[in-house]
């Protein structure tokens, strides 16, 4: 197994902003004798060659303001979106966290979701089925796990899908700004649960535009801003200390 | 470390899953939703039965039969078809947030669909003799017809999704072809009942052949013709091909455009 998680190597990621877009064939065909209707399109770059290097046990920051291309990052590292330039490759299972409870469907019970979040996320049924006693103890939902998720509250269901996703046990954790859900004691659980995955091994990256955020939890960080690299590095070896305590 | 290589693994599981979801949000899981999916072919059935064979009485002994399993296979079609112009786009809450293989979305729809429909047809294979069908060895030829036609289908059913990528109003689009493509298919009229002139340009249709072929097997009772055969097969492999081909070159892009 190589020590590598994740390389990535000059990634640049262009979108195109349409005006009057032919998303559908009717406007394209309109289009074809009406020259208001003309599509336009303008690019720009989401990302412009971002390079980094994660090894095994390492965590990572993205920090920067709304619109900095954090999030797209992030998507392409999960493999939903491919880079328009550059190369990433991964190396170890990854839990995307981009979302909580993706897949959840409101009619379902909470158990049955499980199953379906869990397989999502890359789980076996017969992995969650064995990790199942644990993923409901730490949700603290109790006897609501076999009610439908539409009657749940929205820190019952947050709390639900923050509970399957540190159960998949990945190699890499995709966080995007959630890394804690619901009151302050069940937060603490969380940030105390995260800290444990990181002491056996597991990597996050962590999308963040809290440096304090970062510092508690990655040795590695990148700055972002307008898809630009502003700076990049390792934060003083005092935030190793504070990440272990 | 072998427990990731099981994670990478894991797609059967999610496959199993959302198949799981599908049955059971259709009909809340109850084995008597089974049964609802019982009731469409049994109301087709009657309805055909009481108006052409005592309102219109159609002479012809083969038109109920033959107007029946055309109707059955249109049926899926289109309900295979329709769906697939959406079953991306309509799931870009997930596609948007995870990765996971995104023809399982497809696949999934898929085998849903047919599984409700392969309830049905074996209630129109069961009325068959009232219908003055044929209940016959030729039917071991219907696996493997229906097989061919599923290729077709999937293969369709891919394109269109592909498609609904590029633009997204395939699903309007849709509804009116579907209007003028089944009077273009031999399922209310016969074949040889179209003028010489014109019949070339019938068998063009795609879904032709495997109507005829099941019309074959079930009204007349006839193990389907070589020149039925050849085109099944040939579709078949062009659409599935094509179709996995358009698909694989478009889904990338997809979280772009969505």
């Amino acid at each position: 197994m190589s020590d590598i998680l994740v390389e990535a190597k000059k990634v640049s990621k262009e979108y195109w902003l349409y005006f009057n877009p032919n998303y559908s064939l009717k406007q394209r065909v309109i289009s074809m004798f009406n020259r208001d209707m003309k599509q336009r399109r303008e690019s720009f770059w989401a990302l412009r060659d971002v390079s980094f290097t994660l090894k095994r046990g390492e965590s990572i920051a993205l920090i920067g303001h709304n619109g900095s291309g954090k999030t797209t990052l992030m998507q392409i590292l999960a493999g939903i979106m491919l880079p328009t330039r550059g190369r990433v490759v991964t190396n170890g299972s990854i839990a995307p966290l981009i979302a909580l409870g993706v897949g959840f469907n409101m009619e379902l019970t909470g158990r049955e979701n499980i199953f379906l979040n869990a397989s999502l996320l890359g789980n076996t049924n017969q992995q969650t089925e064995r990790d199942m006693a644990e993923i409901i103890a730490f949700s603290e939902l109790g006897e609501f796990i076999d009610v439908a998720v539409k009657n749940y509250s929205s820190g019952m269901l947050m709390r639900l899908g923050f509970s399957v996703a540190i159960h998949t046990d990945p190699d890499i954790l995709l966080a995007d700004e959630i890394l804690a859900v619901g009151d302050p004691d069940f937060q603490q659980k969380c940030l105390g649960r995260v800290r444990e995955m990181q002491a056996n091994g597991m990597s996050i990256v962590l999308v963040t535009h809290s440096e304090d955020q970062a510092r508690q939890f990655c040795q590695q960080y990148i700055k972002l801003d307008h898809g630009q690299v502003v700076d990049q590095g390792y934060f003083e070896p005092v935030s190793s200390t504070v990440a272990a305590s | 470390m072998q427990s990731k290589v099981v994670n990478r693994r894991a797609y059967g599981d999610l496959f199993k899953n959302l198949l799981w979801k599908e049955n059971k949000l259709r009909y809340m899981g109850s084995w008597l939703g089974y049964l609802w999916s019982l009731l469409p072919p049994i109301a087709l059935v009657i309805s055909f039965y009481f108006v052409f064979k005592y309102i219109l009485r159609v002479q012809d002994p083969t038109f109920l039969p033959h107007l029946v399993i055309g109707t059955i296979h249109w049926t899926l079609f289109v309900q295979i078809i329709s769906q697939s112009a959406e079953v991306l786009t309509g799931n870009a809450g997930l596609i948007q947030k995870v990765y996971f293989p995104r023809i399982l979305l497809n696949l999934a729809m898929i085998v849903t669909n047919l599984r409700f429909w392969l309830i049905g047809f074996a209630v129109v294979v069961i009325f068959l003799p009232l219908l003055n069908g044929q209940i016959s060895t030729a039917m071991i030829a219907y696996p493997a017809i229906f097989i061919l036609f599923m290729m077709m289908l999937t293969g369709f059913s891919l394109f269109i999704s592909a498609l609904n990528i590029v633009f997204k109003d395939i699903k309007y689009l849709l509804e009116v072809i579907f209007q003028l493509w089944f009077w273009m298919t031999p399922i209310v009229y016969k074949v040889e009942q179209v003028p010489q002139e014109y019949r070339s340009f019938f068998m063009l249709n795609p879904v032709t052949p495997y109507i005829i072929a099941a019309q074959d097997i079930f009204v007349k009772g006839q193990f389907p013709s070589i020149s039925i055969w050849i085109p099944c097969i040939a579709i078949a492999v062009i659409f599935l091909l094509g179709g996995w081909y358009f698909y694989q070159k478009q889904v990338p892009h997809l979280v772009d455009r969505l």
